[in-house]
């Protein structure tokens, strides 16, 4: 079942063609159009509000911008997201060697062009998606070399609009989950040992079926008041034995191959018969790879996956509380995209953006809908929403990203563990619903991320990346004839043209006898602390 | 939100008491702390050994039939036997890398709690065998059982934690801090969260950064205003009020909190450079420094020392991570005797689950249940150990299979009691507290 009308697409750019240098000069050119025109005056007649558009550009990139806004509501909601699944995906390239100056570590060269691609590159729902996936099928840059990063975020990305199935073995076969989860070297036990149950244990609990028996809706079935498991402790051995035989291409630990996907040892997997998940029984005398397909065939089937995995990428992308129907609805399409293809993330995606629930809140305000802002969402979201833009094309300006992210709480790609950083089933403290990003609010990080809001509305973040909110400022230039309509630009960008009256009543007389560029910074401070602009909703 | 708030002219005397005790920190907490204002002190110190600490290796058989048991089972993961140290009084020895946790135990500052874990009644492994559901749901993964130690209720139908009732049960009697009776310093867990009151959470060495930085002056007290006036607005969305309230709590606190520790000298505490649990040690330490600033006489803290996870080449990770924690444990009692409150905090371990004994194809061990803990303070009756150590035979009367996965003969409920008796918690709220004691015949171990 596809709940999502599908409509012609057209006036498609050829966005993945430009250069950055093109895209940051239709960005102003975009800037400046607005702020002369506003954004009602354009020639043609939106398909999509304002407000639809920015919610949409919410769920589906690192932030709205003004001139995203703009090309949705040019082409449509349903026209965009199709747009979206079709754009390639920007290849993290491994660090220069030796790491150079303007990057310094192994970690931060790797990380940088990520950073460049989540705030100014087209294939913003694919990393979205592939930033979700890194939650689930987590690898810690801690304990892992970041020489394995590119070939990791490479991996999800590619198959982020991919098939789930396919995505599950490259991950599995992917050496920096082999060498943190210890599949590689997870060799036929000697007799009086056991195989090692890490990677197996987590595939299943955290990345596939989850660890109670799920209805369609995602619901967790019990029996005499206890969850009915999925699967016993014996399975857990069985699959452990089952993914015996892998390798990295060469070396271990610190020698590891992180680049290459894993290769089997044949005479080091264990060849007897296994009985796994849903007592499927892999027959005795498989190859490593017979037996790799064989469970993750069986793992695919369990009918928890599509309520598992549908729900956790409903809250990544929408909505922390998705109602029941809701998650039966895209699980039901990941059952079977229409075409009797099980696990296809494209028909998945969209069945998630389209749904009616993803869309009540274009035209009415949902109680329980949204999710928090995780701290990379909220930091990509207000430098790209205040137009930051690089000073220069050294990568070094991006530097800016990983410091501040450490204060509050999630360095890219380095969670304490594999549990990543926070988890779905988090409830929001002194409430019964969940907020799974609500783990990551805490006091510490929340003063940070004011001392952060503070220093960017100010210019004075980094030396690297310019946010200009002075008087010669598109929102200086509005502010300085009206500052309520300056506030109203920033509520476009942040709050989805849904700003609550009277929090623009109290924005607007905090500044009035202030100066231009003082207007636009307090405004844009109060909106991007405020938590109508961290939850998404 | 229910924490009480003082009156700002009772904060003010604490604050020329807390001024006091700036001129000598160490000094000057002790005679705080034997005076009308400090003697009523107590505080808990969880530290929980994330990943899963494999018990097995911490505490080792030392008589001659139960280490060739322990040796043939664990192979190459086996500890060499010459290389234990004693614990008088045992026939247990401990593992090699923890000598200030021997120290502490030959000085009877310091006791074991031996085979303890997750359990919803007694089980014997006949019982479990014949009906897994006997036993807590998803046993031997991470997640479910972090939360089952944090909460001690079965399904969690209520989202609290069993620090968080704790401070629940207290709070009438001793609800007057300026900051949330429950503090992590390794991140949001739901161990803090009560029905009534919440937990606060911080990150180590942040105490001091106030409500953010407004450099810009002149419009510095107009934004905070505006700010705050921000999150109080109803706007019917769940979330958005939800974040409000809690954004509200963390400008009130974190101010409260700024202000404690600006009016004392830095503390010089004597923890470890380079161990990882010595930030959250030092933090929970200069929180302790300004208790009487904050009215406090009840605290519970909440730490982690990450890494337990040893499927892999365990014996160098695992001997590392004993170490540091053993230093980190000795350094911290010290410092605490040197604030004259060796008597009044207790500080006890808690772990995911223990390890199979039999060990892995990659030198390590897999999740397993039953477990070994340190309790450590004066007010231990140290010395000694608590509850029962496993029969180590595989396929035994201990074992929830073939491979030494403990069934614990102590229950993680019944260790909380124990140490939420001590605390303050009365005996006619235990059950409230913690709803599986009832379960359990005895709900006080002894060891406190």
């Amino acid at each position: 079942m596809r709940t999502h009308r599908r409509t012609v697409s057209f006036g498609q750019q050829p966005r993945s063609s430009r250069s950055l240098l093109e895209s940051l000069v239709s960005l102003s050119v975009l800037f400046l159009l607005i702020s002369s025109t506003g954004l009602a005056a354009t020639t043609t007649a939106p398909k999509a509000t304002a407000a639809a558009a920015a919610r949409m550009a919410d769920q589906t990139s690192f932030g709205p911008t003004p001139a995203l806004i703009q090309h949705i509501q040019t082409i449509g909601l349903s026209a965009y997201v199709t747009e979206q699944l079709s754009q390639p995906a920007f290849v993290v390239p491994a660090a220069p060697s030796p790491v150079p100056s303007y990057c310094t570590t192994q970690y931060q060269c790797t990380v940088l062009p990520w950073t460049k691609d989540i705030l100014l590159g087209n294939d913003q729902l694919r990393q979205r998606v592939a930033f979700a996936l890194s939650e689930i099928f987590t690898v810690s840059f801690n304990d892992i070399s970041p020489v394995g990063l590119p070939a990791y975020e490479n991996v999800l990305s590619a198959d982020a609009f991919g098939n789930y199935k396919t995505l599950m073995k490259d991950v599995t076969l992917n050496p920096a989950m082999g060498e943190f989860l210890n599949m590689s070297w997870n060799f036929k036990p000697p007799t009086g040992d056991i195989a090692d149950e890490n990677y197996a244990r987590e595939l299943m609990q955290l990345m596939s079926v989850g660890t109670c028996r799920l209805n369609i809706q995602g619901i967790c079935q019990t029996y005499g008041g206890a969850p009915v498991q999925v699967y016993t402790q014996d399975q857990v051995q069985g699959l452990a034995r089952a993914l015996t035989g892998w390798q990295c291409v060469t070396g271990h630990g610190a020698q590891a191959n992180l680049v290459s996907p894993m290769i089997a040892i044949e005479s080091e997997h264990d060849t007897g018969s296994k009985v796994i998940l849903d007592g499927v029984t892999i027959p005795a005398g498989q190859t490593a790879e017979e037996d790799l397909d064989s469970a993750l065939s069986a793992i695919f089937a369990d009918s928890n996956v599509p309520p598992f995995v549908s729900k956790l990428l409903i809250q990544h992308l929408v909505t922390s509380n998705p109602s029941p129907e809701y998650v039966a609805r895209v699980a039901t399409v990941f059952e079977n995209d229409g075409k009797g293809v099980r696990g296809n993330m494209t028909a998945v995606i969209t069945a998630i953006l389209m749904d009616s629930e993803a869309r009540a809140g274009d035209t009415t305000s949902q109680q329980t809908a949204g999710h928090l802002r995780e701290p990379i969402l909220w930091l990509t979201g207000v430098v790209r929403g205040l137009g930051g833009v690089p000073v220069s094309e050294d990568m070094s300006q991006y530097n800016f990203i990983s410091g501040p992210l450490s204060n509050l709480g999630e360095t890219p790609f380095r969670p304490d563990t594999v549990f990543s950083f926070y988890s779905p089933t988090f409830e929001v403290p002194d409430s019964t619903v969940l907020g799974p990003e609500f783990q990551l609010e805490t006091p510490s990080h929340v003063v940070a991320s004011l001392s952060i809001a503070n220093a960017i509305v100010y210019n004075q973040f980094s030396s690297y990346v310019k946010v200009d909110l002075s008087a010669t400022s598109s929102f200086g230039k509005t502010a300085a004839t009206n500052p309520g309509a300056m506030v109203d630009q920033l509520a476009a960008i942040f709050l989805h043209s849904q700003m609550p009256a009277s929090m623009r009543s109290a924005i607007v007389s905090l500044i009035t006898p202030m100066k231009p560029s003082d207007q636009v910074a307090n405004a844009a401070y109060l909106i991007i602390t405020s938590p109508q602009y961290k939850i998404v909703n | 939100m229910t924490i009480q708030r003082r009156s700002f002219l009772k904060l003010a005397s604490l604050a020329a008491a807390g001024n006091a005790a700036a001129l000598n920190p160490f000094g000057g907490l002790s005679a705080l702390a034997q005076g009308t204002d400090g003697s009523d002190y107590k505080a808990l110190v969880c530290i929980l050994l994330q990943g899963g600490n494999d018990g097995n290796n911490m505490l080792v058989p030392g008589d001659t039939a139960g280490y060739t048991q322990y040796a043939s089972a664990r192979k190459g993961l086996a500890l060499t036997r010459s290389s234990l140290l004693g614990l008088n009084g045992t026939t247990l020895t401990l593992n090699p890398n923890m000598p200030e946790v021997q120290q502490l135990f030959q000085k009877n500052k310091a006791a074991f709690l031996l085979n303890t874990g997750s359990l919803i009644a007694p089980l014997t492994r006949a019982e479990y065998l014949e009906n897994n559901g006997a036993a807590p749901a998803s046993l031997f993964s991470h997640y479910d059982q972090t939360d089952f130690l944090q909460t001690e209720q079965p399904q969690s139908e209520d989202s609290t934690g069993w620090g968080g009732r704790v401070a629940d049960a207290i709070q009438s009697t001793y609800g007057t801090s300026q900051l949330p009776t429950v503090v992590s310093v390794s991140g949001s867990h739901v161990f803090g969260t009560g029905k009534l009151t919440q937990g606060y959470t911080m990150v180590p060495g942040t105490a001091a950064n106030g409500v953010g930085t407004c450099w810009e002056g002149g419009y510095c007290n107009e934004r905070l205003s505006t700010a705050k006036q921000l999150l109080s607005m109803s706007s019917g969305a769940t979330l958005i009020q939800s974040d409000g309230e809690l954004t509200s709590d963390i400008y009130r606190y974190a101010s409260n909190l700024t202000s404690a520790v600006a009016s004392v000298s830095p503390l010089k505490t004597p923890l470890p450079a380079g161990n990882p649990l010595t930030a959250q040690l030092q933090q929970i330490m200069q929180i302790m420094q300004v208790k009487s600033y904050l009215g406090a006489r009840r605290q519970i803290f909440f730490a982690t020392l990450n890494g337990f996870d040893t499927h892999a080449d365990q014996l160098g990770t695992h001997a590392t991570m004993l170490a540091n924690l053993s230093a980190a444990l000795g350094a911290f009692y010290t410092g605490l005797e040197q604030m004259g409150l060796g008597s009044q905090v207790t500080t006890f371990t808690v772990s995911d689950f223990g390890r199979a004994l039999q060990g892995n194809s990659e030198a390590g061990s897999d999740h397993a249940w039953g477990s070994h803990h340190i309790i450590l303070g004066d007010a231990v009756k140290g010395g000694k150990t608590y509850g029962s150590y496993p029969n180590l035979t595989l396929g035994g009367p201990n074992d929830a299979g073939s491979n030494g996965r403990w069934i614990p003969t102590t229950s993680t409920t019944q260790y909380a009691a124990t140490l939420a008796s001590w605390f303050g918690v009365p005996e006619a709220d235990l059950a409230t507290v913690l709803p599986l004691s009832p379960k359990f015949g005895q709900t006080n171990l002894g060891f406190i």
